[in-house]
């Protein structure tokens, strides 16, 4: 009925354009109005032949208003109808009739269902809230009628370089940018703004590249170079200031934070991998290794340790640590973060929605996110982790300055030990005796009766009623398996184990393990499989439950590695440490492995034979004190399916409150020595006879015993480095790899099918030589076919210097993104990057030299009007400072900033109690906060401690995200609350007073000189005489208002703990202090201009 | 004074309130109403007529017991220390807090109820002051989550999703319906810790974050004492006069600047300015309760002259209700009773007991409960069975998602009804559940707000608070 005349109504409006004022004017005007919903960009053509192009003008439309239903997700789809692919599209539906018949509007259902009056006929339905407009409709209908030709997303077809087009005034262009810039704004009938004024334009590069702003000595020397950008460009480039601005890009998409997140919200360590950021920039690290040795660093041949900390990207996501969580629920969750963390921040595409269901929007199926999820799915992590500390897995991760002087330490070593190795290589041995000079000691291992927990030994007897017994405690080891006893290093008996058996106690007796503990034994190891030697970890409670695993595991590695482990909570809440020494195979070693009782790895101690080892820290999230007292078991534990140890033990011994490590090693190193003397001399090892010659030449020779001493302490302080050096969490992939299913719903517990890694077909096929594991995920992301990450890249950069993407959501290039302002500039820049060696200092000073970035920022209001957001690129960019340079700016202003480049985060003045009434009440690391002293208040912005779920209130007021999660671009607000914090926030008001100490000490003589001083130094240009003027009697009015109350201007001085130049009068400091803190507030001052 | 060529303030707000209108000067915390009507802000509502103005959200955070409060069952007295059938717990996943517990033992109320009202609405004894305004309010006895603790289900309630990155509820009011005054912001938190002094679970500034909304959206946390915002007050040495004309020289200068760059932005932030000024002095106003009247204490109680507790917050919350501040959330932390429950559930209850009633009648008194939508609960309920030992007097209680009550009040409720039942264990529903997405769907009805049409686009796609689920439940509205 009323449809028929509806759509005749339309296809007329779609033929004769006069016919509807309205659609006319709309069609007309479309240079300015985009296709979906918020897509505002795209300010094109001139419209007189307007033709709807389905990738650029249909499929947003389709998109938004009708794929939820007829589009990739086969569960939601209705009616069997399919707009997402032309081929379905215009197919016969089941009832015979066509949604789209090419060339023929009239016959197509699509046209008839969309412009119907009929409440039960529209499309899209009145539920679904969505309505096309009049010139949607219209745009609709022409394109069918002119064939409803289909093309490929524009973002998932590989760039090829465009020509450069053709313009009318050459004279303006610096470079091939704008040619794509210039071309656009004379088919609009527009012209560039001239370049803007060189000190306003030399400051919005400093600020633009090094986020700070340049000094009058810059300024000068920068225009004294024929190409002053060039020049400023140059020296910014390479500033350390340079890898700091662009790191803090970087850390809101790679949601960096110093705390865990979530209700806890613990402090972490990842500043390591900051400092790997910025130092990546400086370095100018090519952006497809920046890629990939984020992705996979641990996965290249023989990685560096850099390479290593640079897989910490894919841990700055939160990390949960409540108490009863689920594990399996929260260890999808990280997973799922990297997911959608990498997609946005190197494919641009949110493939988040598939994780329930297939995507609505993008072609990407629930098994394509699965199989991407595959790939961040395989590292040997726990749901609950990081209550204290950094969660695994970790890895120590020393500064370069302990980098360094760790070389320094391995090279004294290394001289140290080849003249040792000198002397005993020299010296003929033969009729040498060791006995009588070694110490006389009837012990047979370390520890004294006092403080014993357990102490095994065999009563002797027939071999049918031996009885293994533990003389600290009050009944017999229980002995599972079959026992076998033979003669120990020292002649006493030992228990051999064979792989099947293992002894175990009662519970051991409560004792305060908070002055540690010490756990000494003879070992023999005989195989080479996994298993424990002793244990009192409890495995007998569920997983899930708090107590897991509670206790004390010492395990030898397939390659003998010792493994130690202590446990709250296994694994999440625990230690563990490897040495990097091994227990060799058929030899009996002294074993001595100490705990400081406090809760950290570095407490945990292992002595080997006397020489204590060196070792990886696989855990470091120890929650409290550990009770030792659960029944403990020899040659294997309680753990289901553990395996039994395959060697022998002598003399174990577990006792509390032990000596001192060094106390401890000397007695092992004895006993290790007898050993070796009492062994006959041909059957002495190597190892023992080195032993033996040694000490034997450190007790009978001086020169080498200074040798000797030279080489222990060098080796002590080198464990000290290692046991001391920060810690970091980074990506390691389990040995076997963890098999991914679809989880229905997303949901943990609900297991699908299983799938493999691999990546969405339809932007490029994984690459056939490359491994299925991150390593060959970052190859398919930076080859030059990918359609998407290059030109993501260079779009954020380019949103970093202009305040807006080419594509405006630069975290989405898919069906629902916004098209490019400058799609041939996009894939222009794109290619030209991957061909010059994805060069990022190369890509800004191509943007930051361009005559399209030069340009003043001023507008007009019929720009204004006519394109309010500058799409264009009508003039210059104008924006606001961000968070960090604004407080940033006014350090540096103020003199006060201190530069330092790197280290652990920063604790800058706090309004006092912030976290008061909000924190969780325990007491963990990151729940109070202390602030910095001296000039550790004055660091750049970037180093502020930052607790995700308190962040730092003055930077979040501008806008930086709290980094719960990944952040492509960042709102740009304009609030009260803002002017508060530059008028009254601590800092500013100090700044203001340092900032007026430099007018007054360095502006010259008069008011006038010391005021255009402050504001040239703001604002890089001084200022015109009314404004001059304003702010002369404005400092006029504050120096009367100070002199009749200098109690005041003392009070206003006094504010930040810097000292303050006493040479100054505090009533005329405190009238400059006012004035520099309005020019700090001036807009111009936080503006980027 | 000022230069011929600089406008003087005057002239600048004349112009500017041309110029600009509501862009800058209508609402405070910034800015132009997005997705929303162009209507004048809560006179009738985004998509329909609202029935409520404002929301006051207390929220109980850790979780109170419905146990002790408002789901009486009489019958489990004869269980004591039975265990729950598992034809009840029907597999019902646990937190790992009591994973590692052999059995499951029930736990009856150590306290009574009492019938309450006309309605004869049963309430928990340890509520006095809750059973008289027993005809005011609506219980909800069958509110469920699938969250089971705190951080994912209190991120739930205020953000709709249990995982980080949402908008809160304030965020998504504010972002529809804009300011109704022009010297507060129109979303604020009131935080009050319980007179046991700990209060257990943090509370994250997620809650009362923006998510993907524009920051200017989020939460202002109002702090106790002398300085309420961050910020609020001028550095020493400077006093207003000073501090007046220090702002009108710098409105001039950026005045001039925004003749010379046309950049509107610069217009923005001169309002801006003067807003931050304003609330200088309403700020402090709104805090300064020394003029209430002696009435007024006697309702609250003595608890609210002490800036920080409870009744002192729920106080502010009707000061700012008849101020029009849109969204006021409170939070009273330490309901997280795993042990010695019956203990610490007395403490809490006196704790926001008296205020929760006067901040009701007090707002009836004034006419503006009818506008005024007030919700009281917390983020799951509690165990029926015993976490730890279990004796008449002592037990503990665990997380429990799948069935607890809350109370509304005001605007667009019914008053004197109590809506769904549990089962016989107060582990299940047994008739009429609410859902979490039920409750956001339901509140923003109330303020006219259709929650499946109030949405922001964000890396392509809609968001909601109700994410894709919620159903208004028509039962509770008036």
């Amino acid at each position: 009925m009323c449809c028929r005349q509806d759509v005749s109504r339309w296809l007329r409006c779609g033929a004769l354009l006069r016919l509807n004022p309205c659609v006319v004017l709309l069609v007309f005007s479309l240079g300015r109005i985009s296709a979906g919903h918020g897509a505002d960009a795209a300010p094109t053509r001139s419209s007189q032949n307007f033709k709807p192009e389905f990738d650029r003008d249909i499929r947003p439309i389709l998109a938004e208003n009708c794929y939820p239903c007829h589009g990739p997700d086969a569960n939601k789809r209705k009616a069997k109808l399919r707009l997402d692919l032309r081929e379905a599209a215009v197919t016969a539906l089941p009832n015979g009739e066509f949604a789209i018949v090419p060339g023929k509007a009239d016959q197509s259902k699509l046209v008839e269902r969309i412009a119907s009056h009929d409440g039960d006929e529209v499309m899209p339905p009145a539920k679904s809230g969505k309505k096309l407009t009049d010139q949607q409709i219209s745009w609709l209908v022409r394109w069918i009628s002119d064939g409803a030709a289909w093309q490929k997303h524009w973002s998932f077809e590989v760039p090829q370089r465009p020509a450069l087009p053709a313009v009318k005034n050459k004279r303006w262009m610096s470079n091939p940018i704008d040619h794509f810039v210039l071309a656009k704004l004379e088919e609009e009938g527009l012209r560039p703004m001239p370049e803007a004024e060189r000190s306003v334009l030399l400051r919005r590069v400093s600020l633009d590249l090094s986020g700070l702003p340049p000094t009058p000595e810059q300024l000068r020397n920068w225009s004294q170079h024929s190409d002053p950008v060039a020049a400023a460009a140059e020296e910014l480039l390479a500033s350390p200031h340079y890898g700091e601005r662009m790191a803090s890009d970087w850390m809101d998409l790679a949601r960096y934070a110093d705390t865990h997140g979530f209700n806890n919200d613990v402090m972490r360590s990842m500043w390591r991998w900051r400092d790997w950021v910025i130092q990546a920039f400086n370095r100018n690290l090519p952006y497809d290794r920046f890629i990939t040795e984020q992705l996979a660093g641990d996965l290249l041949p023989d990685p560096t340790l850099d390479q290593l900390i640079a897989t910490g990207f894919n841990r700055n996501h939160g990390i949960n640590s409540e108490g009863g969580i689920i594990d399996e629920e929260y260890r999808v969750e990280y997973v799922a973060d990297r997911v959608r963390t990498t997609s946005i921040a190197w494919l641009g595409l949110t493939v988040e929605c598939a994780r329930c269901h297939d995507h609505k929007f993008d072609p990407v199926s629930q098994k394509d996110f699965y199989r991407f999820y595959a790939f961040f799915n395989n590292i040997d992590e726990t749901g609950e982790d990081g209550r204290f500390a950094n969660a695994a897995p970790i890895m120590s991760a020393p500064t370069d300055k302990q980098q360094q002087e760790m070389v320094q330490l391995g090279t004294r070593m290394a001289t140290a030990e080849g003249r040792m190795r000198d002397a005993l290589e020299t010296r003929i041995w033969k009729d040498t005796s060791f006995a009588e000079w070694l110490p006389n000691s009837s012990a047979t291992n370390v520890v004294t009766a006092t403080n014993e927990l357990i102490r095994l030994a065999v009563a002797s007897g027939d071999d049918s009623s031996t009885l293994v017994t533990n003389l600290a405690g009050p009944k017999p080891f229980q002995v599972k398996g079959k026992l076998e006893l033979e003669k120990g290093p020292w002649a006493q008996p030992a228990i051999v184990l064979d792989g099947k058996t293992s002894l175990s106690t009662d519970g051991l007796p409560k004792f305060d393990s908070s002055k540690g503990w010490a756990l000494s034994a003879w070992v023999r190891r005989d195989g080479t499989s996994e298993a424990p030697i002793f244990s009192t970890a409890n495995f007998g409670v569920p997983a899930s439950a708090e107590a897991y695993a509670e206790g004390l595991q010492v395990r030898v590695t397939p390659s003998g590695e010792v493994d130690v482990r202590l446990a709250h909570r296994w694994p999440g809440y625990s230690i563990q440490i490897q040495t990097k020494e091994r227990l060799p195979i058929g030899e009996w070693e002294h074993l001595v492995i100490r705990f400081d009782g406090a809760t950290l790895a570095k407490g945990l101690r292992v002595i080997l034979n006397g020489e204590e080892c060196s070792r990886d820290v696989l855990h470091d999230d120890l929650t409290g004190q550990v009770s030792l007292s659960a029944p403990a078991v020899l040659g294997s534990s309680s753990e289901p399916g553990a395996a039994s140890f395959f060697g022998a033990l002598a003399d174990v011994r577990l006792i509390s409150a032990p000596a001192d490590l060094e106390l401890l090693a000397d007695q092992s190193r004895t006993l290790a020595l007898q050993l070796a003397s009492a062994t006959p001399a041909p059957e002495r090892r190597p190892a023992q006879n080195n032993r033996l010659r040694r000490a034997w030449l450190e007790k009978n020779r001086p020169e080498f015993a200074a040798v000797s001493a030279e080489y222990r302490t060098a080796r002590s302080k080198l464990l000290e480095l290692e046991r001391n050096a920060p810690s970091t969490m980074v990506m390691r992939e389990l040995p076997q790899p963890r098999p991914t299913f679809v989880l229905f719903r997303g949901q943990y517990d609900a297991a699908r099918e299983a799938v493999d890694p691999d990546v969405p077909e339809f932007l490029l096929s994984f690459p056939k030589a490359a491994p299925r594991n991150r390593l060959g995920l970052a190859r398919w992301l930076t080859d030059s076919r990918n359609p998407l990450t290059a030109r993501v890249v260079v779009n954020r950069f380019w949103q970093s210097l202009f305040g807006t993407g080419l594509v405006k959501t630069s975290e989405n290039f898919g069906y629902q993104g916004e098209l490019p302002s400058h799609p041939e500039l996009l894939d222009w820049l794109a290619v030209d990057f991957m061909e010059n060696g994805w060069d990022v200092k190369r890509l800004l000073r191509q943007i930051v030299t361009s005559a399209t970035y030069r340009q003043d920022s001023r507008s007009t209001a019929e720009l204004n009007e006519r394109d309010p957001e500058n799409r264009l690129l009508a003039h210059g960019p104008r924006q606001r400072l961000t968070g960090e340079m604004l407080r940033d700016q006014a350090l540096f202003l103020s003199g006060l900033l201190h530069e330092e480049v790197g280290g652990p985060s920063v604790f800058p003045y706090q309004p006092t109690n912030l976290y008061k009434g909000i924190v969780v009440a325990a007491d963990y690391p990151g729940t109070s906060y202390t602030e910095s002293t001296g000039e550790e208040l004055y660091r750049r912005s970037l180093y502020t401690f930052w607790k995700r779920t308190v962040p730092q209130p003055t930077l979040s007021t501008f806008d930086v995200p709290d980094r719960e999660v990944c952040t492509a671009r960042r709102p740009k607000t304009n609030t009260p609350l803002q002017a508060l914090a530059t008028m009254n926030d601590t800092i500013q008001v100090e700044a203001a007073r340092k900032l007026a100490e430099r007018m007054v000490r360095e502006g010259g003589g008069t008011g006038s000189e010391r005021l255009t001083y402050g504001f040239q130094l703001a604002t890089a240009r001084p200022p015109k005489p009314d404004e001059q003027k304003a702010l002369s009697s404005f400092l006029q009015r504050r120096l009367d208002a100070y002199h009749r109350d200098p109690q005041a201007a003392k009070a206003f001085v006094a504010v930040g703990a810097s000292k303050r130049d006493e040479k100054i009068d505090p009533v005329e400091l405190a009238a400059y202090a006012n004035l520099a803190s309005l020019i700090l507030n001036l807009d111009e001052t936080i503006t980027r201009d | 004074m000022n230069e011929p060529v600089l406008l003087t303030r005057r002239n600048f707000l004349a112009r500017s309130t041309l110029g600009l209108g509501s862009l800058a000067l209508g609402h405070l915390l910034g800015g132009v109403l997005q997705g929303a009507t162009q209507n004048s802000p809560g006179a009738v509502g985004l998509h329909f007529p609202a029935r409520a103005k404002r929301v006051i959200y207390l929220f109980q955070s850790g979780g109170p017991s419905q146990l002790e409060l408002f789901d009486e069952k009489q019958s489990l007295k004869a269980r004591f220390d039975q265990d729950l059938p598992d034809s009840v717990r029907m597999g019902q996943r646990i937190t790992g807090m009591v994973s590692g517990q052999a059995r499951l033992p029930i736990a009856p109320s150590k306290y009574g109820f009492t019938k309450c009202g006309q309605s004869g609405c049963s309430i928990g004894d340890l509520l006095p002051y809750t059973q008289k305004i027993a005809d005011d309010i609506c219980v909800v006895r069958t509110m469920n989550t699938e969250a089971i603790n705190h951080d994912p289900a209190i991120t739930f309630f205020q953000t709709g999703s249990q995982q980080p990155g949402r908008p809160c509820m304030g965020s998504w009011v504010d972002y529809g319906l804009g300011s109704e005054n022009e010297n507060l912001p129109s979303f604020v938190v009131l935080i009050s810790t319980p007179s046991t002094g700990t209060g257990d679970q943090g509370l994250l500034s997620r809650l009362w974050g923006s998510g993907f909304l524009p920051s200017r959206y989020q939460g202002v946390k109002l702090r106790s004492g002398a300085e309420p915002v961050l910020y609020l007050k001028d550095p020493p040495g400077l006093d207003r006069a000073g501090r007046r004309d220090w702002l009108d020289t710098l409105n001039a200068l950026n005045e001039r600047r925004l003749q010379t760059v046309q950049d509107p932005e610069i217009a923005a932030r001169v309002a801006q300015y003067e807003m931050a000024y304003r609330m200088q002095t309403s700020m402090p106003d709104l805090m300064d309760v020394s003029h209430e009247p002696e009435s007024t204490f006697q309702l609250y109680g003595e608890s609210a002259r002490q800036p920080g507790s409870y009744a002192a917050n729920c106080l502010l919350a009707r000061r700012m209700a008849e101020r029009g501040v849109r969204f006021i959330q409170l939070y009273h932390r330490g309901w997280d009773h795993h042990g010695k429950l019956p203990e610490r559930i007395k403490v809490l209850s006196t704790d926001v007991d008296q205020g929760s009633a006067a901040l009701i009648t007090d707002l009836k008194q004034r006419g503006l409960l009818k506008d005024t939508l007030v919700v009281w609960g917390g983020e799951f309920g509690r165990t029926v069975y015993s976490q730890g030992s279990l004796s008449h007097d002592d037990y503990g209680r665990d997380h429990h998602g799948k069935a607890f009550s809350i109370w509304l009040a005001g605007g667009g409720i019914k008053p004197g009804i109590s809506y769904g039942e549990t089962d016989d264990f107060s582990f299940n529903i047994a008739e009429n559940p609410v859902h979490v997405h039920d409750l956001q769907a339901t509140i923003l009805n109330c303020l006219g707000i259709d929650h499946e049409r109030l949405t922001y686009r964000f890396q392509g796609r809609h968001y909601r608070l109700t994410d894709v689920s919620g159903q208004v439940v028509k039962g509770i509205l008036a």
